[in-house]
């Protein structure tokens, strides 16, 4: 796979606050990447240097392997959805999604032809006289990603497009950036804090924090296996339960640790930690299994009682009070049942649980 | 509360309705009382007053059209421009509200007078700066600060992300410019050009100073009532005074009221200086450097003729035009009536305000109309309305001091009274509310919840009032009494006199009270602030 878009040690401080401390990121070819983190992490700021309306203070950025840095955005050839649109109010449907063909001095039939086939493409036919104002935000949405496309961009940079929209909107939008951008095979690079709009269109995400990635991958790979405590916490949400190392079983290749729930069995490498080694354990609450006395026989199974449950339609959400913690334990809603109540027990299953040091 | 909104309405009935509404009578009634046009025949049929109305046009149109290229390249500066320069500039382009607008009328008499230190140094025989070339410089630097401010906030407004998507599309910066920029500001940069434009018209004491033989419009009233004394004649240039400035008013407020591209409170993203190209660059900072040397200059020069005996003439230094009894009387007279002025309007505006939005009050329209309708009609002509209204009974006031503070109050109410409102929307009723239900009374919950929420609308309130007061010339100086004679008025007839080195001295002398007051001001904020955090 080709290279498009390369990053080498970008840093960026705004006077004396680090923004960005060393970024080095590869995207590939048609590729849905995804920058994730909260707000102040450094993310739009990256979007900005790849747009080129951000200089950084060290670092190069390479589009198709050249060196981009001198490249002002008007030649540059990224092209940007800016939160909220950023659609010229004062002029048309047709003379927005226009704007950078005009610059270009195209005729003005390959203009008129280019902008129908762009409408076309973002299904808003005959819109082209409405002012913005007249269109819905889903409508403005589509009008602000046919005008990025308007020049056949190496790379679609999205800054939180769709941060402005209510949530019905925003899946749908969502769903449709997804197929256009497939169909184009168009590079793309996503920024949002909203962790469900990155897992469900991104081919690869990157986690950011305090100005570094804190872990890339797929999806999956973030959700199941996160690299820190961050990424677990950041993206959906995890019981951590501080614990030691007692010993290693060969056998079944799990750990032996104590916590405050009681002995509980994790897997890992055998190697990984000595006797007496501190370390977290963590499960994410919908891993838990929930249950009464039928849960009893099987591998890590605590007791506990149940401290709220909070019915919330598709899922029931449970605070339990476990030995000294207290657990967060999601389960879906099967329909007709009613939630535990008073006295449980806990399953956490083997393969849910991940092992992590910790420096006690 | 209805009751004190009545109360407001007949006061603004009384002092800003009556005397315009007489003013303009006045001119169409005969000595008998019949209803004529034979004063409006005479004044058109004098080539001088014909020619009044023909050179206060020609005066607003090129005032407005050079301020407004100036404005932008002043506000593109400040919003876009190099950082380090952006501070100075903003300082030296503001520098005139601090005294009173016809600074700029006393020195450039002394700098491009028949004797003026530039007229001398260039050994020029034939031009001077009275004429066109002062009065429309005079007033493109007085009117500067309304300028640079209202065209600054439309760029700020501007969201920044338009410019980046333009640039983002293959624009280059000056294409941005042409295409993005200078269109989504031009309903803002209408409404500057419109006020500039009005104020341009109805100015008295600059085409007064520099006007030498070309007769405008506001000096021409005062002339034709003061000079003259004739009432009925006067009333016709104050009509076609009125006339702009109804216009003016009626587009703001019906036409463009709703014609905005930029918001009020648009994101700051100024992380970045913008790259903008070197010639557009060079051209924008070199106007703005011509432009703010020449208003340093200006107050170099006034500062220069308070003490010296006759700048240009006799530089030796002198301290005796401050050793002036008439002239302290006169300011510590001003300071009194700007107080009070000040004082009231603060007060009656932001209760006013209160009154009509949070008493949803039927004639809220009305009562705001009548008082930016005071706000908008030039000083001559409400002045020369006082004249008329308060000279006799019922409501005999010209005789005192009384006259000038109410003249100036009814002037500048709408500023607090809009601050007020603009304000109080913000606020959420739901606040109040929440007092009531913890068992706040109306009082305590205006006191304790909406005066310390107000404090910074008061504070602007006040400023704003006071300082007007203390320089505003056009109203006072038809309605000032023998022995209660105001600064500002001194001023300007000391500089008509001649007596140059007099009227900087207290121009010098003003500005250190104003200065003074500001810096007071400053003190007692931060005690409220500090008060209120503790309480």
């Amino acid at each position: 796979m080709n290279s498009v878009l390369r990053l080498e040690g970008i840093r960026k401080r705004f006077g004396a606050v680090p923004v960005l401390a060393g970024i080095d990121i590869d995207v590939r070819e048609g590729e849905f990447a995804t920058f994730m983190g909260p707000s102040g992490c450094g993310k739009t700021t990256l979007l900005r240097i790849i747009g080129g309306f951000v200089t950084p203070d060290s670092g190069v950025v390479y589009l198709d392997g050249r060196n981009a840095n001198a490249i002002p955005p008007f030649a540059r050839d990224t092209a940007m959805v800016f939160q909220n649109g950023a659609l010229f109010p004062h002029l048309s449907v047709a003379e927005n999604i226009a704007f950078g063909l005009r610059v270009r001095r195209l005729p003005d039939r390959r203009v008129r032809d280019r902008v129908r086939e762009l409408l076309a493409l973002v299904q808003l036919e005959g819109t082209e006289d409405r002012a913005i104002d007249r269109l819905s935000g889903g409508q403005q949405q589509r009008v602000a990603l046919a005008r990025a496309f308007s020049l056949e961009p190496r790379v679609l940079l999205l800054d939180e497009p769709h941060s402005s929209l209510d949530a019905n909107l925003r899946l749908s939008m969502r769903e449709e950036l997804r197929r256009l951008q497939r169909r184009l095979g168009l590079t793309t690079i996503l920024v949002t804090h909203d962790q469900h709009e990155a897992m469900s269109v991104s081919d690869r995400i990157f986690v950011l924090n305090e100005g570094r990635i804190q872990q890339e991958g797929s999806p999956i790979d973030i959700y199941e296996s996160p690299a820190n405590a961050f990424v677990a916490q950041f993206v959906g949400a995890m019981n951590f339960l501080p614990g030691t190392i007692r010993a290693f079983d060969a056998t079944s290749g799990c750990y032996r640790i104590e916590t405050a729930l009681g002995p509980l069995a994790v897997r890992g490498a055998s190697d990984a930690f000595a006797p007496g080694a501190a370390v977290t354990v963590g499960v994410r609450p919908e891993a838990i299994r929930i249950g009464g006395e039928e849960l009893r026989s099987e591998p890590n199974t605590v007791a506990g009682r149940v401290e709220i449950a909070m019915y919330t339609g598709a899922r029931i959400e449970y605070a339990v009070l476990a030995g000294a913690e207290r657990l967060a334990v999601f389960v879906a809603n099967p329909g007709r049942g009613r939630p535990h109540d008073g006295a449980v027990w806990l399953a956490l299953p083997l393969e849910a649980l991940v092992l992590a040091g910790r420096t006690s | 509360m209805g009751s004190l909104a009545a109360v407001a309405f007949a006061l603004l009935v009384v002092f800003v309705a009556a005397p315009i509404v007489l003013v303009l009578a006045k001119g169409f009634l005969a000595a008998d009382g019949t209803l004529t046009l034979a004063h409006y025949r005479r004044f058109l049929d004098s080539p001088r007053h014909l020619a009044s109305i023909r050179n206060s046009l020609l005066l607003g149109l090129a005032t407005t059209l050079l301020l407004t290229i100036i404005g932008f390249a002043f506000a593109f500066a400040l919003t876009r421009g190099p950082r380090r320069l952006r501070t100075p500039l903003r300082g030296i382009a503001l520098l005139p509200l601090i005294a009173p607008h016809y600074i700029f009328g006393i020195s450039l008499i002394i700098l491009g007078g028949r004797q003026g230190i530039v007229t001398q140094a260039l050994g020029l025989e034939s031009w001077t700066v009275y004429g066109w070339s002062g009065v429309i410089l005079s007033q493109v630097l007085s009117f500067l600060p309304i300028a640079v401010i209202m065209i600054e906030n439309v760029l700020r407004g501007l969201d920044s992300h338009l410019e980046d998507a333009a640039r983002d599309l293959g624009a280059r910066e000056i294409e941005v410019l042409r295409r993005v920029t200078l269109p989504l500001c031009a309903p803002g940069l209408l409404k500057a050009a419109l006020l500039v434009f009005s104020l341009s018209i109805a100015d008295f004491a600059n085409p007064a100073l520099l006007g030498a033989n070309l007769s405008f419009l506001a000096p021409n009233a005062y002339q034709i009532i003061m000079g003259e004394m004739n009432m009925a004649l006067g009333s016709v240039p104050c009509a076609l005074l009125v006339l702009p400035c109804a216009a003016v008013f009626l587009i703001h407020h019906s036409w463009l009221k709703d014609k905005s591209f930029t918001t009020v409170g648009g994101r700051p993203v100024g992380t970045e200086p913008r790259p903008i190209p070197p010639l557009l660059n060079a051209l924008i900072l070199a106007l703005c450097g011509v432009v703010a040397a020449l208003i340093v200059a200006n107050f170099a020069v006034t500062a220069f003729g308070a003490v010296t005996v006759l700048a240009g003439v006799d530089n030796s230094l002198t301290l005796r035009h401050f050793l002036n009894r008439e002239g302290v009387a006169a300011l510590l007279t001003s300071l009194k009536v700007s107080l009070l002025v000040g004082l009231i309007s603060t007060v009656a505006g932001n209760g006013l305000a209160y009154v009509l939005v949070r008493g949803r009050m039927i004639g809220r329209g009305t009562i705001e109309f009548l008082a930016l309708a005071g706000f908008a009609l030039p000083g001559t002509v409400l002045g020369i309305g006082y004249l008329m209204a308060f000279n006799a009974p019922p409501l005999p006031l010209t005789n005192g001091l009384a006259i000038l503070v109410l003249v100036t109050v009814f002037h500048v109410l709408a500023v607090p009274l809009e601050l007020g409102c603009s304000r109080l929307v913000q606020i959420a009723p739901d606040l109040e509310e929440a007092a009531a239900d913890l068992g706040a009374g109306a009082w305590v919950a205006y006191r304790r919840i909406i005066l310390p929420l107000m404090a910074a609308s008061f504070l602007n309130g006040f400023v704003y009032a006071f300082l007007y007061s203390m320089v505003s010339v056009s109203a006072p100086i038809l309605l000032i009494s023998p022995g209660r004679i105001l600064a500002s008025v001194y001023i300007f007839q000391m500089a008509d006199l001649g007596l140059l080195g007099t009227a900087c001295a207290v121009t010098v002398a003003m500005i250190g009270c104003v200065l003074l007051g500001f810096g007071a001001l400053h003190v007692l904020d931060g005690a409220r602030r500090r008060l209120w955090r503790g309480a």
